[in-house]
């Protein structure tokens, strides 16, 4: 067999995992605190302010990734779970349940670097529109995956219940929710920069 | 022995159903005393003046609903997961989602039918406009079956845990934020003088596909719970 597809197959052996992460783990974190400083230094010193915002407009350049991070994590929360559920693939189970806090703290992060950014462009620390609103609802949903996983003694059975979950929300907010109410809700109400 | 067909077993299961209910009829009326109470507290809350209460009369409506939906997802699948009878519709020869399904519109017809028909009394409790009842009327019957479809799938994850009010509650209502936005909306979009047609098909476009689609998810789910 390709050596390559081998050591992929290998991989979803749990044991075989950890040992992979346990060796990769730190450089990863290195990678990662590199990378996040050099972004820090372009974003606080290297871009110029800019024309309209001043320096405000700085802090977007953690929360817009953070934004994305959110809704990415909970997709790919949602795919390892099927991969659980569909191919009973034990790895898949654990990558997803670890999904679980990374996405709700990037949801935090967002949401807090949002009202931060939004109390001198808006004037205002919240509002209830659409985009602000979903991602306070999609905080919520990650908190109840977590809370279902840990509500269930079975470990197993309790991350493919979680899994199940994050999937069929995955579905309703990927699908109709979030399109459908962005673009009726904002036909009626148009948010513009203070 | 033959193998039931999906008509026969639905009517097995309706009739049991409403047999068991109706030996504790009076359990039928609670949902409509709750949101009685949940109307009567927003009044007590706002002090009671009609203009302002005539305001907040629709979405105080859709709440009540709403939330008495969400206390009666407790009864959906308890009292047949404490029985036994719940493993045996894993073993039933008829699909596990036609079971689900039949249960939740008959859960439907109990606990949300006797409370839409109390929507005109509590509206008038709230000095509900006159004009927007009948779409406020509508919109529930579009949004509680679909509230309860997305109800039993958290009801059918949380099977068999015993202290998981407060859970379902939390993993319900998430997913209840976007009928409550089309509901409510809907009659809020017509008192301003906007079209409402557009979040009443909406809410019909989700009911239709819940009504695929959740008894699956539920399905799936009661066989996670009971494994």
């Amino acid at each position: 067999m390709n050596p390559v597809v081998r050591w992929f197959h290998q991989l979803g052996s749990p044991p075989y995992f950890d040992r992979f992460a346990a060796r990769w783990a730190p450089w990863a974190y290195a990678l990662a605190v590199l990378v996040m400083a050099y972004g820090l230094w372009g974003a606080l010193f290297n871009v110029p302010a800019d024309y309209q915002q001043g320096d405000s407009f700085r802090i977007l350049y953690i929360h817009v990734p953070s934004a994305w991070m959110s809704l990415f994590v909970f997709a790919l929360m949602a795919f390892y779970a099927a991969i659980a559920l569909i191919w009973r693939i034990k790895l898949c189970e654990i990558l997803a349940m670890a999904c679980a806090p990374i996405g709700a703290a990037f949801t935090l992060i967002t949401l807090a670097t949002g009202s931060i950014w939004g109390k001198p462009m808006w004037g205002t620390w919240w509002d209830w529109d659409p985009r602000l609103t979903t991602e306070l609802v999609l905080l919520f949903l990650y908190f109840g995956v977590i809370g279902l996983y840990h509500a269930i003694d079975d470990r197993r059975a309790a991350a493919r219940a979680a899994g199940l979950l994050a999937i069929v929300t995955r579905w309703c907010g990927g699908t109709r929710c979030t399109r459908a109410r962005r673009s009726a809700c904002s036909a009626s109400r148009r948010w513009t920069p203070a | 022995m033959n193998t039931p067909s999906l008509f026969e077993s639905a009517r097995a299961l309706l009739v049991r159903d409403l047999q068991l209910l109706w030996r504790r009829r009076g359990d039928a009326l609670q949902p409509a005393l709750f949101a009685l109470l949940v109307v009567m507290l927003f009044a007590l809350a706002m002090g009671g003046e009609p203009q302002a209460l005539a305001r907040i009369a629709a979405p105080v409506l859709w709440l009540a609903s709403l939330l008495a939906g969400l206390l009666a997802l407790d009864t959906l699948f308890r009292g047949d997961a404490e029985d036994g009878s719940l493993e045996q519709w894993l073993l039933a020869p008829v699909p596990l989602a036609w079971l689900v399904l039949v249960r939740v519109l008959v859960h439907w017809t109990t606990t949300a039918l006797p409370l839409l028909l109390a929507t005109p009394l509590l509206a008038e409790l709230l000095h509900l406009p006159h004009a927007q009842l009948p779409l406020l009327l509508a919109s529930l019957a579009l949004g509680t079956p679909l509230l309860s479809l997305l109800g039993a799938v958290v009801a059918a994850l949380t099977v068999g845990m015993r202290r998981s009010g407060i859970l379902v509650a939390l993993l319900a209502l998430p997913l209840y934020v976007p009928v409550l936005v089309f509901g409510a909306g809907s009659v809020a979009a017509a008192a301003q003088g906007l079209d409402p047609t557009g979040a009443l098909l909406m809410l019909a476009a989700g009911l239709v596909l819940a009504l695929v689609l959740a008894p699956l998810a539920a399905a799936a789910a009661i066989r996670i719970a009971l494994s």
